[in-house]
């Protein structure tokens, strides 16, 4: 006589089956994974070490690059901020000189300002260069800015440029 | 220990314009030539450090050190000279004179602080 089992067992028991038959699957998963230690865990973890230090350099290289454009426009401020401080002409020659010497390291410059219904430009301010080689230099640079068609003489020419309409600003985006 | 107080002595008012945009977190103090730096200096004793240029009126950087260092109050307060490039001799003199580090313009924030952050770790 076959023993017949109660309803409520009998779904246990089958429960109780499907459970186990979860664990076998899960444990052979487990077996089949890679275990730690093991060659593959190893290029796993070498491959996502080496994406998150090219990660990092990229990261520096950015860092960088942006302290650099910080600093840039700090000195834009700062030189700025300066040049609007006063409109008495001396004392914005001493700014311009200023800023030449410490914000761009120069040694030796000229400053030229165009004379009044003149075709030359006179030296405002030089900086570590004799008067005769201040001149010069500025003549030079002068031609160097100057198109050739305009090129008269040894001495600077100021007049294209006055006769030169603005350059506009190019639209915003 | 990281500077709270710094004293400014520079005949440029550029410069002290950027020391003003570069160091925020600190107070500043103004001093436009050597002696006035050097007033200041003796006014005030809670200045943590002076950044000092050579080449100013009335009274040097190197007169200043010369002076601050012969005084034993004034010769505690650390001294970074701030020179333009290309007067290697003074600066070599400076230090010789007792300032601690040199800065050579131009230069930016970051530099700065780097020469600062290094005097706060002995």
């Amino acid at each position: 006589m076959k023993e017949e089992l109660p309803p409520r067992l009998t779904t246990a028991l089958d429960e109780l089956r499907l459970t186990l038959d979860r664990a076998a699957e899960l444990a052979k998963q487990i077996e089949s994974q890679p275990k730690p230690g093991s060659p593959e865990t190893a290029a796993e973890l070498q491959s996502r070490l080496a994406d998150v230090e090219s990660d990092r350099l990229e990261l520096s290289a950015r860092l960088a690059d942006y302290e650099h454009q910080v600093g840039r426009l700090m000195n834009l401020y700062v030189a700025t901020y300066q040049l609007h401080a006063t409109l008495d002409p001396a004392e914005v020659q001493s700014t311009i000189a200023e800023i030449a010497i410490n914000l761009l390291g120069a040694e030796r410059f000229v400053l030229l300002f165009w004379k009044e219904n003149a075709t030359q430009c006179e030296i405002a301010l030089s900086q570590g260069l004799a008067q005769t080689r201040a001149a010069n230099t500025a003549a030079a640079s002068m031609r160097a800015a100057t198109p050739w068609w305009t090129r008269r003489s040894r001495t600077a020419s100021c007049a294209w440029a006055r006769s030169t309409a603005p350059t506009p600003w190019p639209p915003f985006r | 220990m990281k500077p709270r107080k710094v004293l400014v002595v520079d005949d440029s008012k550029l410069l002290h314009r950027m020391y003003e945009v570069m160091l925020r977190q600190v107070v500043l103090l103004h001093a436009y030539d050597g002696q006035a730096g050097l007033e200041l200096l003796r006014k005030s004793s809670d200045i943590d450090l002076v950044l000092l240029d050579l080449n100013m009126p009335v009274m040097s950087g190197l007169e200043f050190l010369a002076v601050a260092k012969a005084d034993a109050q004034l010769a505690k307060v650390p001294v970074i000279i701030v020179t333009t490039e290309g007067s290697e001799a003074q600066t070599k003199r400076g230090l010789e004179a007792g300032a601690i580090a040199y800065l050579t313009k131009p230069f930016d924030g970051t530099r700065l602080a780097n020469v600062i952050a290094r005097l706060e770790t002995p």
